[in-house]
């Protein structure tokens, strides 16, 4: 409980220190959110660069944002921060004239897994399970897609997305188990068995 | 692939990262660029109005303002004990240690335990007005009506341990009946033939009862009444060492 008191008073704080056009609390928000937004935007976008150029322009349109505005209706920094993130993400779409979802080709490559302790086999596996996974959630719908980032990569709480989305925290709940549904059964339509056969072949 | 592989595997997507290098570049980029829109600093005066304000809408949750108000009464009866004690004569709060000693001792049931009780804390404020009087800074010409004020309590708290102790119930003993003498039988009035005996009031032998106070002595006799003339002596005489050594050994034979 103390540990998300201290998070909650830190950024309120940055919060307030950066309505108040203080630059120091603009470098702790970046320091402090990064890495998020650039998960976020890679997960939506499928691209590496873009993701990085979209993370300068939030950071951007947030400072703005919070001089100009009277942020009565934003209750935690890193709540603004996904919304304004959505909102660029929308706006990247319309400029390019992309759809939503990416294709395969576009889908990120795979994390390396520095475990020595494993052998190859097992190492391959795991690396084969993760590629699955984040090319079958390219192809979920934007909406599944954003709420399994949220809570099961970023680890946001039920609050926390209903904040973002402006949606209750029920239908959070649901979207989550329709997102988690759907993503399985993408997932289990291609077996890593048999994506290991074909590879062998 | 079950739903906890799955999720399991969402999990390590969290250590996607951009790299060090980029993050690096752009916080300097960023940097620059809204310098332009912001080109004061916040003062130290503002930095500490935004954190109080932050810091009481933080804490004024009901949650987390009954949680710091249970842990404060807490903390406070643990720590407020050990802080009064230390209260010297000459403290302000010095009233406020007496008061507790006085609640201590209403809930003290038995007599002779309140007795004891009372005693021990007459012999600690006795040694701490020695203490105090010992203080050459304490214990100036400046300073005489104080220290007359003290001299006074010193010599009632001394007599209230003379009289707390003396008035501590004694254990009864008997001594065994003279020959020729009826013994009375403390279970029933009755011989052993069973029949009732009628005792003649002068008849009745009770032995002396020697009242027994701290380890089979009295205050009335040695050594408890000596150590604490002594000490009465010592501090008549302002030896203060002498009597703070007397009061000590008081302290243990009460405890």
């Amino acid at each position: 409980m103390s540990d998300s008191l201290v998070t909650k008073w830190r950024e309120k704080n940055t919060l307030s220190r950066l309505k108040s056009g203080d630059k120091e609390a603009f470098i702790r928000a970046y320091d402090d959110f990064a890495d998020d937004l650039y998960r976020f935007a890679f997960f939506k976008l499928g691209s590496e660069e873009d993701a990085k150029d979209l993370v300068s322009v939030i950071f951007l349109k947030a400072w703005n944002y919070i001089q100009t505005n009277s942020l009565k209706d934003a209750k935690t920094l890193r709540a603004l921060l996904y919304r304004i993130a959505r909102n660029a993400i929308i706006d990247h779409y319309r400029d390019k004239g992309l759809a939503s979802e990416i294709s395969l080709e576009d889908a990120p490559q795979a994390l390396e897994l520095p475990d020595d302790s494993q052998n190859q086999e097992e190492l391959l596996d795991k690396k084969t399970d993760l590629g699955l996974i984040q090319e079958k959630m390219m192809l979920l719908k934007d909406e599944y897609r954003e709420v399994i980032i949220w809570r099961f990569i970023e680890d946001l709480s039920l609050d926390e997305i209903a904040n973002i989305t402006e949606k209750k925290k029920g239908n959070v709940r649901v979207l989550l188990h329709r997102a988690i549904s759907a993503l399985k059964d993408l997932v289990n339509e291609e077996s890593p068995q048999e994506t290991k056969a074909e590879k062998e072949l | 692939m079950k739903e906890r592989e799955i999720l399991q595997q969402l999990n390590n997507l969290r250590n996607i990262r951009p790299d060090d290098a980029w993050k690096q570049n752009q916080r300097s980029l960023l940097l620059t660029q809204i310098s332009n829109s912001a080109p004061k600093e916040l003062s130290s005066w503002g930095n500490f109005v935004i954190v109080f304000k932050n810091s009481v809408k933080t804490f004024s949750q009901p949650a987390v303002a009954f949680a710091s108000f249970v842990c404060l009464l807490f903390a406070s009866a643990v720590f407020s004990h050990n802080w009064l004690n230390s209260a010297k004569p000459n403290d302000t709060l010095y009233i406020a240690r007496v008061i507790s000693e006085r609640v201590k001792l209403n809930t003290v049931v038995d007599k002779d335990s309140r007795q004891k009780l009372e005693a021990q804390f007459a012999a600690e404020h006795a040694t701490d007005i020695a203490e105090v009087l010992s203080d050459p800074k304490f214990n100036t010409p400046s300073n005489q009506g104080e220290v007359a004020r003290l001299n006074t309590s010193f010599n009632q708290e001394i007599e209230t341990v003379k009289t707390r102790l003396s008035a501590i119930t004694p254990v009864a003993t008997m001594t065994p009946a003279k020959t020729g003498e009826e013994v009375i039988s403390a279970s029933s009035g009755k011989d052993d033939k069973g029949v009732e005996l009628y005792i003649p009031a002068k008849a009745v032998k009770t032995s002396k009862v020697e009242p027994i106070v701290l380890a089979s002595s009295t205050a009335s006799s040695t050594p408890e009444k000596n150590i604490i003339d002594q000490a009465q002596d010592s501090f008549k005489k302002k030896d203060y060492q002498k009597t703070l050594d007397n009061l000590q050994k008081i302290d243990e034979l009460i405890k």
